[in-house]
């Protein structure tokens, strides 16, 4: 416990001097910082479209209208750039840093080298790509008529985070792969959106197998598809408990702890590289 | 101070299969090969030393290095600096050493210096007043003050090894690791890195352990020699016995008029370039000492023009790595 509230405090010191740093080289560099977030929201924004479009031509899809489709899409997206905005050091600059052995200035620090990944990579900046997810949401809650009160809007926060600790125990756990394997690491980035997508979609429409999968071995389901039935007052919860509405956090925790505790293992097995 | 004993490192290699079909086959069958990197190393350095640690490319050193400051895990063997296990408690180990990777800069490439300066003094709680002097100590020495708020990126390669030099040593650790730090730079910034390094020593009594491939380097500031070979140490002791053991060799070039039968001796060899007209001695100072070797060759042939040369670290070095 002494040593985590070490680490935390080490964290929260060097935190903003990173942060400033990349603030301002973003601004220095404008035209980057314009096109980023155009690309961003092109993205997105289009991915969004398009299935509207899609959802627009059915009357449901496995059971789930049009805006609770979207719903699915949205709280994907928002935990997914929750998640990046915090680890994108640790977990997709991983394989790179590994590589290339400049992993090495992590290790010599006299801070845990995940938290030392996470604030050198940290920057405010990302937190405008959370603000697009948080639209998203937000307009599909409306339009699907959800009345807020207190405790769905406490749930609804908790979801989020649940979500984000999956995804990014997710994303630490596939990046760490590179400390344990020589060569290329195959859980790249494009097997995480593949597999993501099937958090993005209604499970019902998925074959039995996948919904297993997506329940116990990758807890994507988890993200949004089993508590958004909560807020949606469905009840559609496949051959499972409905207790499963109610986990996301309590899963989250437990992935993102694995995500890390294989991460800080991997660390032994690092083998840097020659001059 | 530095405990090291029976050191083993090996690392496993994907043996790259030549050809396509042999590619396409190494998906399911790979071959791996073994590479002994550190192999049955020990050593021990006290307080206060300064060790150079000289080999070959890939002889390894840096592995060594790497293990010594937490970054590699042994295969074997135990170690210890400053009592601590590097590999096993990195925060504790990473307070005491200071390190520097001539290939690899520890700062950061968008920062200003004095700002990777002021991340080390709060990752390694640096007091106020300590951190103050260091900084306008290093400045002096190392001549920092030109470009010390330019970002890292706009400096030259000589600007970047002294402000990661000055940045390994912020926070005072009494062991610090310099791998290559002289590697790339011209003999003025390479004197003042060398001054450095034997100011602190005095100073603060910091052990440095050196890798270089600048034998000048070793000759000017270390006292004590390790080498290493595939992994393997071939010699550890003193500089002066180092040396001495292996040193006591030199070569007499003489230009003559002509030449004359003159008798081999057991004292030294001479080797004839009859078409030259030049004479090599081969003398060793134990044998015959270098001024009775000249006026031995002085009153046999006519001279026209005489060299001395006397074997340095790096000629013995390299009759050594060489056999």
């Amino acid at each position: 416990m002494v040593a985590v509230l070490y680490h935390l405090k080490k964290f929260f010191d060097i935190v903003p001097i990173f942060s400033h740093n990349q603030i301002k080289a973003k601004l220095e560099y404008r035209g980057a910082l314009l096109i980023d977030s155009l690309f961003y929201i092109l993205g997105y924004g289009t991915q969004f479209i398009i299935l509207y479009l899609i959802t627009d031509k059915f009357d449901a899809i496995g059971g789930w209208r049009q805006y609770e489709v979207l719903l699915l899409y949205s709280m994907t997206i928002l935990t997914y750039t929750i998640a990046c905005t915090l680890l994108r050091g640790p977990s997709s600059q991983l394989p790179e840093k590994i590589k290339e052995g400049h992993f090495d200035q992590s290790l010599i620090k006299p801070i845990h080298p995940l938290a030392y990944e996470i604030a050198a990579s940290f920057s405010g900046y990302f937190l405008i790509h959370d603000i697009l997810g948080i639209i998203f949401v937000s307009y599909s809650l409306y339009m699907l008529h959800v009345e807020m009160n207190l405790i769905k809007f406490i749930f609804l926060v908790c979801t989020i985070l649940g979500g984000a600790m999956i995804q990014g125990g997710v994303l630490l756990l596939f990046a760490a792969v590179s400390f344990y394997i020589l060569g290329e690491n195959p859980l790249t980035y494009g097997f995480f959106i593949a597999l993501r997508q099937l958090s993005e979609s209604p499970v019902t429409i998925f074959p039995r197998i996948i919904q297993y999968l997506v329940t116990f071995i990758i807890p994507f389901a988890f993200i949004c598809f089993y508590p958004s039935q909560y807020l949606l007052g469905k009840n559609d919860f496949l051959m499972f408990h409905p207790i499963v509405q109610f986990l996301p956090l309590p899963i989250g925790v437990i992935v993102l702890s694995v995500g890390c505790m294989v991460w800080s293992h991997g660390i032994n097995r690092y083998q840097s590289s020659g001059n | 101070m530095i405990d090291v004993k029976e050191l083993y490192k090996e690392f496993k290699v994907f043996q790259r299969p030549d050809g396509v079909w042999a590619s396409v086959k190494s998906i399911f069958h790979r071959e791996y090969s073994i590479i002994k990197a550190v192999n049955g190393v020990s050593f021990h350095i006290d307080n206060g030393e300064i060790v150079g640690y000289v080999g070959m490319n890939g002889a390894g050193k840096s592995t060594t290095i790497k293990m010594l400051s937490g970054i590699l895990v042994p295969s074997s063997g135990s170690l210890t600096v400053n009592g601590i296990i590097p590999y096993k408690n990195r925060v504790a180990n990473a307070k005491n050493i200071g390190v520097v990777f001539g290939q690899r800069s520890q700062l950061y490439w968008d920062l200003p210096v004095i700002d990777s300066f002021m991340l080390h003094k709060r990752l390694y709680d640096i007091p106020n007043d300590v951190y103050a002097e260091n900084v306008k100590h290093f400045t002096d020495i190392l001549q920092l003050g030109n470009f010390i708020h330019q970002p890292v990126r706009q400096l030259s390669l000589g600007q970047k090894m002294r402000a990661n030099i000055a940045i390994s040593l912020i926070h005072n650790p009494p062991v610090v690791f310099l791998d290559e730090p002289t590697i790339g730079l011209d003999i003025v910034a390479k004197a003042a890195i060398r001054d450095f390094i034997l100011e602190i020593n005095k100073q603060r009594g910091t052990t440095f352990i050196l890798t270089t491939h600048d034998m000048n380097d070793i000759e000017h500031v270390c006292q004590r020699l390790i080498l290493i070979d595939k992994g393997e140490i071939r010699y550890d002791g003193s500089l002066n016995n180092f040396k001495q053991s292996y040193g006591e060799k030199y070569i007499l070039t003489c230009q003559i008029k002509e030449f004359k039968a003159v008798p081999q001796s057991e004292l030294f060899y001479i080797e004839e370039k009859t078409d030259e007209k030049k004479i090599l001695l081969f003398g060793d100072k134990s044998k015959i000492s270098v001024s009775d070797a000249v006026n031995y060759v002085m009153k046999a042939y006519e001279v026209v023009d005489i060299s001395i040369q006397e074997s340095n670290i790096e000629s013995i070095l390299r009759q050594i790595f060489t056999q």
